[in-house]
């Protein structure tokens, strides 16, 4: 299991934000920290939704931020952030957001095992309100894997 | 697997080496055909390194990347140059040979150490995994297939030249025009006659081969014959039908008429015939591949002087074809809306996926679901949405025990791609529709949860449990 590999550390729980710029900066701060992106990743991520829309909202309360690997990805990394109260992005139907998963991947491939079993938790409509009421990261992690 | 599906692959595996390239060819026929016209010296130079290096070259290059991507192709290119060196004829087999198979060599050795390159050696050992091995079969095209394809080449032109010199070339179309309505067209015109009439070319200076499947006289016939004596939607459809045909040279608008009429087929074969007779007669050639078959691209390409005498044959082809077609129309009822629209689809089933033509004949709206075996989902990096999206759709392929259906992510960039779905979001929907025209485009909103995933399903299903 490769999510068993997300700990409390790559978790930012109930963050604040005034839009969703801010949302998408302020939950791709630890990725900056730890070095998996460049401040030239958050701007190409702003950049893409500016460009194509929010088109990385993939379902009703989830987005899944990313940009194109040239953009500064350094190495493949997840983090996780939730919103309260949960952000609008714009996107129709999907809106609000509440749970912001930013992907940093170097390629197009090395990831997909990972998405593969992110796709499992996704799908469950009840792990993926649990994931959105999480309380604490450990309760997060708990829940995902 | 049928023979007629076998051939078409085959067929298309050799056209798709010679038609990405076959700007190249053209360029080449012009330079050739204006440089001993007008005696240029300069121009001339041009000739034999384009025919001998650049063109098998890129046959080499396309034959490769087909089997194993960028890499693939260089292999394929680098191993080339040796059998090129090692002969003396013009290597366009021996390119259709090595670009691919040297390509499927590096794609085996890679396959065998992967996973045992250390950590921060990859580049070095793809490079020189390239390098060695293309240096190796490179001596070795050289040395042993360079002179074994030339005498293989060497046959094949003698054959030729024993059906042109013994006026047998008309004979040639009981061959050809069956096969084109039953799409072995490209196979027939791209991959054998494109590089046999260049090296006539070579020796002759122009070629009688390339007007054989590019010749429109004998669709066109048909085409003429429905006009006047169809009925119903073809006799409307045959119209435009007849313009595409003849000044656009796709063939392909005529197929569904024969389709729903195989009797035609006798028609077409003595018109072919007729046509290439004349030509043949007459001695008149190309200077280079007329590709598409229409008349404004055969009238660029003729030898000059040769135009008149070539607009005869084709006149003849059609003229024949028009007569006898005549009695087969009208016996047949003169083919009303229903069968011209079944004919349309039994078309796009011989071509195994959505011809480029049947959106001319209106009827044709119902996508097959049954042929999907493969799903492309876009988005605009390729990286993330689309990943997901895919991952979550093969999945829902997998629990409906559709097994056979791969379902990958790709980036809009990099589209078209082989597919026959493609999945997008919707607010990227119209990009998808620009760049994929045959494919049929599903736009989703939410990528975990689209009720158009299990519509999906349902269609595939259905249609399937119908044969």
């Amino acid at each position: 299991m490769l999510l068993e590999q997300i700990t409390t550390k790559d978790v930012q729980i109930g963050l604040q934000a005034a839009d969703w710029e801010d949302a998408v900066r302020k939950a791709a701060v630890p990725l900056l920290e730890s070095g998996a992106i460049q401040q030239s990743y958050i701007e190409g991520m702003i950049e893409s939704v500016h460009t194509n829309g929010p088109y990385f909202v993939l379902a009703k309360g989830l987005a899944l931020a990313h940009a194109r690997p040239e953009c500064g990805a350094n190495r493949l990394a997840l983090n996780f952030t939730t919103f309260d109260p949960p952000v609008s992005f714009g996107a129709g139907s999907n809106d609000p957001v509440r749970l912001i998963i930013t992907l940093a991947a170097t390629d197009p491939n090395s990831h997909i095992d990972l998405l593969g079993e992110l796709a499992e938790v996704l799908m469950d409509d009840t792990r993926m309100q649990q994931l959105f009421d999480a309380a604490t990261p450990e309760e997060f992690c708990a829940v995902l894997g | 697997m049928s023979v007629r599906v076998q051939i078409q692959k085959f067929g298309s595996k050799l056209s798709s080496m010679v038609i990405p390239n076959l700007g190249a060819f053209i360029a080449w026929g012009l330079l050739t055909a204006v440089g001993i016209a007008i005696d240029n010296d300069m121009l001339r130079s041009f000739i034999t390194p384009m025919l001998n290096y650049l063109l098998p070259l890129l046959i080499a290059f396309a034959g490769g990347k087909m089997v194993y991507d960028y890499r693939g192709g260089v292999i394929g290119t680098v191993a080339t140059i040796g059998v090129i060196i090692g002969s003396s004829v013009t290597m366009f087999i021996g390119a259709m040979i090595l670009g691919p198979l040297s390509a499927w060599i590096l794609k085996q050795f890679d396959k065998a150490i992967d996973g045992k390159i250390p950590m921060g050696f990859e580049l070095l050992v793809n490079n020189y995994s390239v390098g060695i091995l293309g240096a190796i079969l490179s001596v070795i095209g050289c040395v042993w297939l360079g002179p074994a394809i030339s005498s293989l080449t060497n046959v094949f032109a003698a054959g030729v030249d024993v059906l042109v010199q013994n006026n047998l070339l008309p004979l040639t179309a009981l061959l050809i025009e069956p096969a084109k309505p039953l799409f072995l067209n490209n196979a027939i015109g791209q991959g054998i006659l494109t590089p046999m009439g260049t090296l006539q070319l070579d020796e002759l200076g122009k070629s009688v081969l390339f007007l054989l499947e590019s010749n429109p006289g004998p669709g066109m016939g048909v085409l003429l014959a429905y006009m006047f004596f169809g009925k119903g939607s073809s006799k409307t459809s045959a119209w435009g039908a007849s313009i595409i045909h003849l000044f656009g040279g796709i063939h392909e608008i005529y197929f569904p008429f024969v389709l729903m009429n195989p009797i035609l087929i006798l028609p077409l074969i003595v018109g072919g015939a007729c046509g290439t007779l004349l030509f043949t007669m007459l001695n008149v050639g190309l200077v280079g591949v007329a590709s598409p078959g229409s008349i404004i691209s055969i009238m660029i390409m003729s030898s000059p002087g040769d135009q008149f005498k070539i607009c005869l044959g084709i006149l003849a082809a059609c003229a024949v074809t028009f007569v006898l077609s005549i009695p087969l129309i009208k016996r047949a009822g003169g083919g009303d809306d229903a069968s011209l629209k079944e004919a349309a689809q039994t078309m796009n089933e011989l071509k195994g996926k959505k011809s480029r033509v049947s959106s001319v004949f209106e009827s044709i709206e119902a996508f097959d679901f049954s042929k999907v075996t493969r799903v492309a989902y876009a988005c605009d990096a390729g990286i993330g949405s689309s990943a997901m999206g895919a991952t979550v759709l093969q999945k829902k392929f997998k629990a409906a025990g559709l097994d056979d259906i791969t379902v990958f992510h790709i980036s809009i960039e990099n589209l078209p791609t082989e597919c026959e779905v493609v999945v997008t979001q919707e607010l990227l929907l119209d990009r998808v529709k620009d760049v994929q025209k045959n494919a049929y485009c599903i736009a989703v909103t939410d990528f975990i949860n689209a009720p158009q995933y299990d519509e999906l399903i349902d269609q595939i299903k259905k249609a399937r449990g119908k044969q």
